[in-house]
Order: C-alpha cells, then sequence, then structure tokens
C-alpha cells in the first residue's frame, strides 16, 4: 500500500547565486487533494515545483514522490507525474495531435493505446474539435488546454501545475478549474501554484502558503480561512431588520460565549461559541423560535486574499 | 549630439559593455596575437621576412574573425529590438529612425573598431621582425576598417529588412556570397564566350573590377613584397561609399519594415503571416507526416526540424546531383580526367557544403529547444539527458545521411578511381597520404559540430560563426605549430622520414581534437541539465 501522502517534502534548502530561493521548506501533499501552493514573487515557489518536477537538484533536505527519492529514483517518478510550467512549452508547427501524439511515443505509450488516451484528453480538455488545428494559430487559452492535454497524456498521478491560469480570460480561466475539479474526482493529485487566490479558495482543499523561501501556513483551506480557534467557531447572522430578542435569546445560551451585537441599520450579528457544546443548528432553530426572520447563517470565514496579507510580509525580497 | 540620441547610444554601449560575450572576444583576440608572437617570437629557421608572415598571419585571422564573427554582432543591431519588442518602445520616446539607426549601429562600429585599433601596436611589432612595412601596416588595416564599415552597414539593412538576427546574418551572407561567387561566374562566362562563340564580352574585366573592391584582392596587393602604393586604395573608397549606400537604404526602408514590429506581435497581419509561413511548413515536411516513430525524439527532429522527407529528399537530389555531375564528367571526359579520379570537381565542393549543413544542424539542435522553452519538458522524459542528446543527434544523422553518404562516397570513389604514386621526394604512397587526410577530414567535422553545439548552450546567436572562428584559429595553431616542427626536425619529411608528418601530426591533432569533443561533450550535457532547472 502506497503512502497516503503523495508528496512528502523535509527541510528542504535551495540557494542560488545571489539569494536563498528556499530556506528549510517542510509540507506535504495528500493523495487525491487539491493542494493550492501560494506565495508573492520570489517566494520560491517556481524552484519547489522544479524540484519537484525533477529538474533541479535540491542542495539540501529530503523530496519524496510517491515514497520515492525525487532523485534517486528520478526516472519512477517520472512516470507518474505531470509537470506544466509556468510557460508555454510548445512546439508550435506541430498540430495539436501531433503535439500529444508525439509525447506519447515518448513515453514508451503503444500506438492503439495512444490513440485511446489521446482522444480522452482531447475530450476532456475540449480540443477534439482543434485537433488538427496547428498550435501556433490557437489562442492562449487552447494552447494552455493542450498543454495540460499533454500533461495527462502518459496518465500521471499527480499534476505539478505552475502558475496554470496566468494571462488567461475569465472565461478560460473558469472552464480550467472545472477541467482540474474533473481530474481530482478521476482521482488525480493537483499541486498548483497560482496567484489567483479567489479561484483558489473555491477550488483548494489544502493550501501551503511561501514566503522568503518559508512555510507560513501549510494545511487544509478551511483551517486557513476560518476566523475561530480550536475550541471556538464563529459564525455570521443576518436578520432582515433588527431584532433584540434574538441577540438576548443567544447570549443566554449555553456554549456561546459572545454575541456581536449589530450596527445602526445593520442587523448582522457575529456569534461565537464552543463547537463542542452546541451546534450551528440549535443555534438557528433559537433564533427562529425568538422570531428573528433570518436573511442568512453561514459560518465566518476569512477571505484568503486576507489570510495571505496577514501571513506575508510587505515589501519584496533583497 | 541629440539627447536622446545620446542617450540610445550610451545604453548600447552599456550592454555591449555588461555582456559577457564582448569580454571574451576581445580576450580570445588577445590571446590569439600573444601565441602568434610568441611563435614568432622564436627563432624561426627557414622562415624569410618573418614579420610579413606573423602579420598576414594575424591579419588573414582578424578578416576571417570579422566576417565570421561581426555578421551576428552587427545583425542584431535592429533585429534585437525587434525580438524583444522593444521597437515601438524607442519609437514612443520620439527618436527618429535615422536617430535609432545612428544610435544602435555606431556603438557596434565603435566596438569593433575600437578592438582593431586595440591590436594596432602589437602588429607594429611585424615590422620590427622585418619584411614589412609601416605603410603596408597601415594600408592594410585601412581596408579591414573600410570592411567592417561596410559589414556594419551591410548588417544594419539586413537587421531592418528582416525579421530577426538570423534573418539579418542570411540577408548579409547571400549579398556577400554573391559579390564573391559572380567573379567566377562572370569568368566561367567569358570562357564560353571567347571558346564557345568566339566572342569577347569583357565580362572578365567586370569581374577583376567586383575582385578589386574585396578586402581580400586589397590586403594580397597590400602584402606583397615591396608595395609602395597609398594607404587609402580603391578598396577602401568602394567599401565606405557602399557603406554608406547601405545606411541610407536602411534610413529609407525602416519605416516601412519595422512598422509592423512596432504594431506588435499580437497583430491579425502577423498571426495570419505566422500561420502560412507555418502551413507552408507542414506542406513543405512532406505530404503527410507520419505517426512517431518508436525513437519519438529522432522522429519529432527529422520531420519539424530538418525538413523531413521533402527535406531529405532535398539533399538527396543536391548531393547526389553533384556526384551525377562528377560521374558524367569522368564518362564523357575521358581519360584526361582519369588523372585526377573520379570527384576532382565536387570534392573541394561537396565536404565544404556537408560541413555547412552539419553546422547549421549543430547550431539549432539545442537551441531551438532552449529559445522555444521546450526543453524542460523534453528533460521531464522518463530518460536521462544523456539519452535526450544521443536521440536528438539521431534525428540529425538521419536527416544528414543523404550528405554524409555522398560525401564518404565521393572520397572513396576518389581513392579507388585515383592512380596511385608515390609522393614527390618521399616514399609515400598517396593513398595513404590522402586516406590520413579523409579521416583527419571526417574527425574535425566531429570537434566543430560538437564545439558548435556546445556554444548553442551558452549563445544566444553566433554559435555557428563562433565555431567555425574557433576551429580556424586552431586550425592555425596547428599548421604554425607544424611549420615550426617541420623547421625544428630540418625537413624530415624531405629527408625520406614521413612518420612525424604524415603520421604523427594528424594523430595528435585527432587525438586533441577527439579529447577535447568528448570533455565538450560532457560538459554540455551537465549544462543541458541546468538549463532543464533554469528554463
Amino acid at each position: 500500500m502506497e503512502a497516503e501522502n503523495v508528496i512528502d517534502i523535509q527541510n528542504l534548502r535551495h540557494r542560488y547565486k545571489t539569494h536563498q530561493a528556499l530556506g528549510g521548506v517542510t509540507f506535504s501533499v495528500q493523495r487525491q487533494s487539491i493542494h493550492g501552493f501560494v506565495g508573492p514573487n520570489g517566494a520560491g515557489k517556481t524552484t519547489t515545483l522544479k524540484i519537484l518536477a525533477t529538474l533541479l537538484r535540491p542542495q539540501m533536505g529530503s523530496v519524496g514522490v510517491f515514497g520515492h527519492d525525487i532523485f534517486a529514483d528520478r526516472k519512477a517518478v517520472r512516470r507518474r507525474i505531470g509537470f506544466m510550467p509556468d510557460h508555454f512549452s510548445m512546439y508550435r508547427q506541430m498540430t495539436v495531435f501531433e503535439y500529444l501524439d508525439f509525447f506519447g511515443a515518448a513515453y514508451g505509450i503503444g500506438l492503439q493505446e495512444r490513440d485511446k488516451i489521446i482522444g480522452d484528453v482531447l475530450a476532456l480538455t475540449d480540443m477534439a474539435g482543434r485537433k488538427d488545428d496547428l498550435i501556433n494559430g490557437l489562442s492562449r487559452g487552447m494552447q494552455q488546454r493542450v498543454s495540460l492535454a499533454r500533461v495527462l497524456v502518459h496518465d500521471p498521478d499527480l499534476l505539478l501545475l505552475d502558475e496554470p491560469a496566468s494571462g488567461l480570460d475569465p472565461r478560460a480561466r473558469i472552464e480550467l478549474m472545472e477541467i482540474l475539479g474533473e481530474l481530482r474526482r478521476l482521482g488525480k493529485t493537483i499541486f498548483i501554484s497560482s496567484h489567483i487566490l479567489s479561484e483558489l479558495a473555491t477550488l483548494c482543499d489544502h493550501v501551503t502558503i511561501l514566503d522568503r523561501g518559508e512555510v507560513k501556513y501549510t494545511g487544509t483551506m478551511r483551517g486557513l480561512i476560518t476566523t475561530g480557534d480550536d475550541l471556538t467557531i464563529n459564525y455570521q447572522l443576518t436578520l432582515r431588520a433588527e431584532h433584540p430578542a434574538t441577540g438576548e435569546a443567544l447570549s443566554k445560551l449555553p456554549g456561546v460565549s459572545r454575541v456581536t451585537p449589530p450596527l445602526p441599520n445593520e442587523p448582522r450579528y457575529t456569534v461565537t461559541f464552543d463547537r463542542a457544546q452546541i451546534s450551528p443548528n440549535v443555534i438557528l432553530r433559537t433564533v427562529l423560535d425568538a422570531g428573528g426572520e433570518v436573511v442568512s447563517f453561514a459560518e465566518d470565514v476569512k477571505h484568503l486574499n486576507q489570510a495571505f496579507m496577514d501571513l506575508t510580509e510587505p515589501g519584496v525580497r533583497i | 549630439m541629440n539627447p536622446a540620441l545620446l542617450a540610445l547610444f550610451i545604453r548600447s554601449l552599456r550592454e555591449d559593455a555588461r555582456g559577457q560575450a564582448t569580454y571574451w572576444a576581445r580576450a580570445g583576440l588577445g590571446c590569439f596575437l600573444l601565441l602568434v608572437m610568441a611563435i614568432f617570437a622564436l627563432p624561426a629557421r627557414g622562415i624569410s621576412a618573418p614579420g610579413l608572415v606573423f602579420f598576414s598571419v594575424v591579419i588573414g585571422f582578424q578578416i576571417a574573425a570579422i566576417s565570421l564573427m561581426g555578421l551576428s554582432y552587427f545583425s542584431s543591431a535592429i533585429a534585437e529590438e525587434k525580438e524583444e519588442q522593444t521597437l515601438g518602445l524607442l519609437r514612443m520616446t520620439g527618436l527618429s529612425p535615422l536617430s535609432i539607426l545612428l544610435g544602435k549601429s555606431t556603438s557596434r562600429l565603435c566596438g569593433a573598431l575600437l578592438m582593431l585599433a586595440a591590436q594596432f601596436p602589437f602588429t607594429i611589432i611585424a615590422v620590427t621582425l622585418g619584411g614589412i612595412s609601416l605603410g603596408q601596416v597601415v594600408a592594410a588595416y585601412c581596408a579591414v576598417g573600410a570592411f567592417i564599415f561596410l559589414l556594419c552597414n551591410l548588417a544594419l539593412l539586413g537587421s531592418v529588412l528582416a525579421r530577426g538576427t538570423a534573418g539579418a546574418a542570411v540577408f548579409c551572407l547571400i549579398v556577400i556570397g554573391l559579390v564573391l561567387g559572380v567573379v567566377p561566374l562572370l569568368n566561367g562566362l567569358e570562357w564560353l564566350a571567347v571558346n564557345g562563340f568566339n566572342r569577347h564580352l569583357s565580362l572578365d574585366r567586370v569581374a577583376n573590377a567586383i575582385w578589386s573592391v574585396t578586402p581580400i584582392a586589397r590586403l594580397t596587393e597590400v602584402l606583397e613584397t615591396g608595395y609602395h602604393g597609398g594607404a587609402v586604395g580603391w578598396q577602401v573608397m568602394v567599401n565606405v561609399a557602399f557603406g554608406v549606400g547601405c545606411f541610407l537604404l536602411a534610413w529609407a526602408v525602416f519605416q516601412r519594415f519595422c512598422e509592423r514590429e512596432i504594431e506588435g506581435p499580437g497583430t491579425a497581419t502577423r498571426a495570419v503571416a505566422s500561420v502560412m509561413v507555418n502551413s507552408m511548413g507542414v506542406r513543405l515536411r512532406g505530404l503527410r507526416v507520419p505517426r512517431p516513430w518508436r525513437d519519438a525524439l529522432a522522429w519529432k527532429d527529422f520531420y519539424f526540424l530538418w525538413g523531413g522527407r521533402m527535406g531529405f529528399i532535398i539533399r538527396t537530389l543536391l548531393y547526389g546531383g553533384v556526384l551525377a555531375c562528377d560521374g558524367w564528367a569522368v564518362a564523357t571526359k575521358g581519360t584526361a580526367f582519369a588523372t585526377y579520379g573520379f570527384g576532382v570537381q565536387s570534392i573541394p565542393l561537396m565536404p565544404m557544403a556537408f560541413s555547412i549543413d552539419l553546422s547549421v544542424m549543430a547550431a539549432r539542435v539545442f537551441r531551438t529547444e532552449l529559445r522555444d522553452q521546450t526543453f524542460s519538458t523534453l528533460a521531464m522524459l522518463p530518460c536521462d539527458i544523456r539519452d535526450i542528446v544521443h536521440r536528438k543527434v539521431w534525428g540529425c544523422f538521419l536527416a544528414a545521411a543523404p550528405g554524409a553518404f555522398c560525401s564518404l562516397g565521393i572520397q572513396i570513389l576518389f581513392l579507388a578511381f585515383m592512380r596511385d604514386s608515390t609522393a614527390a621526394g618521399t616514399n609515400m604512397s598517396i593513398h595513404t597520404i590522402w586516406g590520413i587526410q579523409v579521416v583527419t577530414g571526417w574527425l574535425g567535422k566531429v570537434f566543430v559540430i560538437v564545439l558548435i553545439a556546445w556554444l548553442s548552450l551558452y549563445m544566444k546567436r553566433g554559435a555557428l560563426p563562433a565555431g567555425w572562428f574557433l576551429s580556424f584559429v586552431a586550425s592555425t595553431l596547428v599548421s604554425i605549430i607544424g611549420m615550426l616542427i617541420l623547421t625544428a626536425t630540418s625537413f624530415a619529411f624531405l629527408r625520406g622520414s614521413p612518420v612525424l608528418i604524415v603520421y604523427g601530426l594528424p594523430a595528435i591533432t585527432a587525438g586533441v581534437g577527439l579529447l577535447v569533443s568528448w570533455i565538450l561533450y560532457l560538459q554540455g550535457i551537465q549544462r543541458l541539465q541546468s538549463l532543464a532547472g533554469e528554463e
């Protein structure tokens, strides 16, 4: 049985001539998850991805992928990963089919199997109708799809995607995210670096935040954006109109530690309660019983942008 | 000077000053000069007029260096702005086309002339060594200077007309090739007119007039013993006049040819043109590209880099055609040609054409992957970089097979048809000497292509001329060392002891060449590995 962690990085360090790119990075990526990898420019994201893609040899630390050492078992690792770099790495004088066929053959896939796989990946990326088009004539979004199709040709278990949505228009970005969602459903593990935080927040279940070569956060997305702590949880309650009785009823509930009163003309409460003692359902029922007209009731979460800003330092690395 | 023009000029000088290539070129030239000087400072028995020989070697070397390296250096003047899409930004600053042309070309011209001027004091030593006068040295430098001026402005014109540096360099090569090629063509036509139709067209005079404006003709004249002419000859005036003409033409067509670049790469015209070019490329590769072979990398390079089946057919026709011409000559001319043997006409031509073909392949085989940032995806394949290199080289070999087969074939046929005899003053068979030359020639090709491929991993442009240039330096040094050995052994060759010259020297040369090639190959693998991580 294979390890639960697809990627296991321990104390990874890498230095370029002029600066330390990675200063002891440690994190892991779980199987069949979509793991976001975010950080400011120069944080070390691309260096980490290149090391994971076996293109760069780490200077210190250990990097395991599917339990294999990244450099000792380089060939075994390469068969199971697909890397999409942050630039278009394509043979533009080929047609879409020729391009995918070439990579299929280069990975040693037989002719018949190749035909089937190429058909599948073209269908998945919605490029079946353009398979005979020259890559050079395709739009950026289309080229990005072809690039993703190329990554999928040898059916890797782990996809390493470096800024796959950069430069794409909103429609192309949304469509790309839908494809990634579909890939997760197909059992792939996706490790994605991106600057578009709003999309990562909805797509990823895990996230690692890197700043100046150091991990600032690694864990679940929920753990990052939730506003509570280990014991308590915050919920936002919005009513149609101000209703003082609701606030009083909530304050008296056992397990509720705090109810933030509404602002004038804004009947919104923040309820903080102990998740072990009381459930959100009880709170909602109490509000309804008290006669409050509920517009919305949801967990209070931070925007990923805010979490990112809180964790990373301002300015550029010198 | 216009402040904007001055800013552009300073920027160009700064870029040159920051670029490593400039320093490597200067260091290389300096080392070569010192080496040649050291060699000629040794007691050179048997060499009359050592100063003249020394200066001839240095000036010949400079002409070769300028012609080869200057092509890529000068051709990038405007083309690099086009490639980096910064020409539009320059125009937005209010710089006129004249200012851009002056700013971009003058710095390069200054750099090249300064490099030449820096060597001048060293070459004055030739006067001390004897056999050459100061007037001859000055006249030779004037000839080279005028040629640099012409080349710079011709390349500037090419740079304006072409889309990129490679196109501009090709334009210059074609123009120079046409000028040099028209001389034998006119002489041939005159010979045909006189011998075939008994008419004098005076085309040989035109050919002589054209030849007289080349730096080779001028240097031949200047470096003759007892030259007492002026420093500035006809060649200097014509070269400078043509240089000015090229500059004016570049200025005249600048707006027309650079407008599309200023519009940016995303314009519809460019997109359509690019698709058309690529569609033509697809057609040129052959009627239909087959499915990838088991060796997919070789397949990719064969079909998408070297022209595929169509390229193979064209190469076969061209090389095979030359071979067929030789066969026809032997068949029709009979015994007269049998004296020399089959291949006498194509022996000088075919290996040279094949060397050019191979050199172009060596310069492109990795550079295109690095330029298009596709090498990292190849490096991700489940194989070593070494395997990738071997497979790519195999793709080149397949494409180059017609040239290799015909070149080797013609050399073997030449040996087979050539009447064997003993070389003058020795007991060595002509066949043996020729056979050794063929083998060393092929080993030399291996060295040159490995060197060019290795240089292409470090140089964005100009690996081919730089490789040729370095090979030229290496072969010159080997010749000089050989000459010294020859004199040091008191002409052992002529005394009937040819082992050293016929076997020893080629063996040492080939051994050193192969050793250096092996080192470059190993280092190149490491370089590719690191480049894959840098993309």
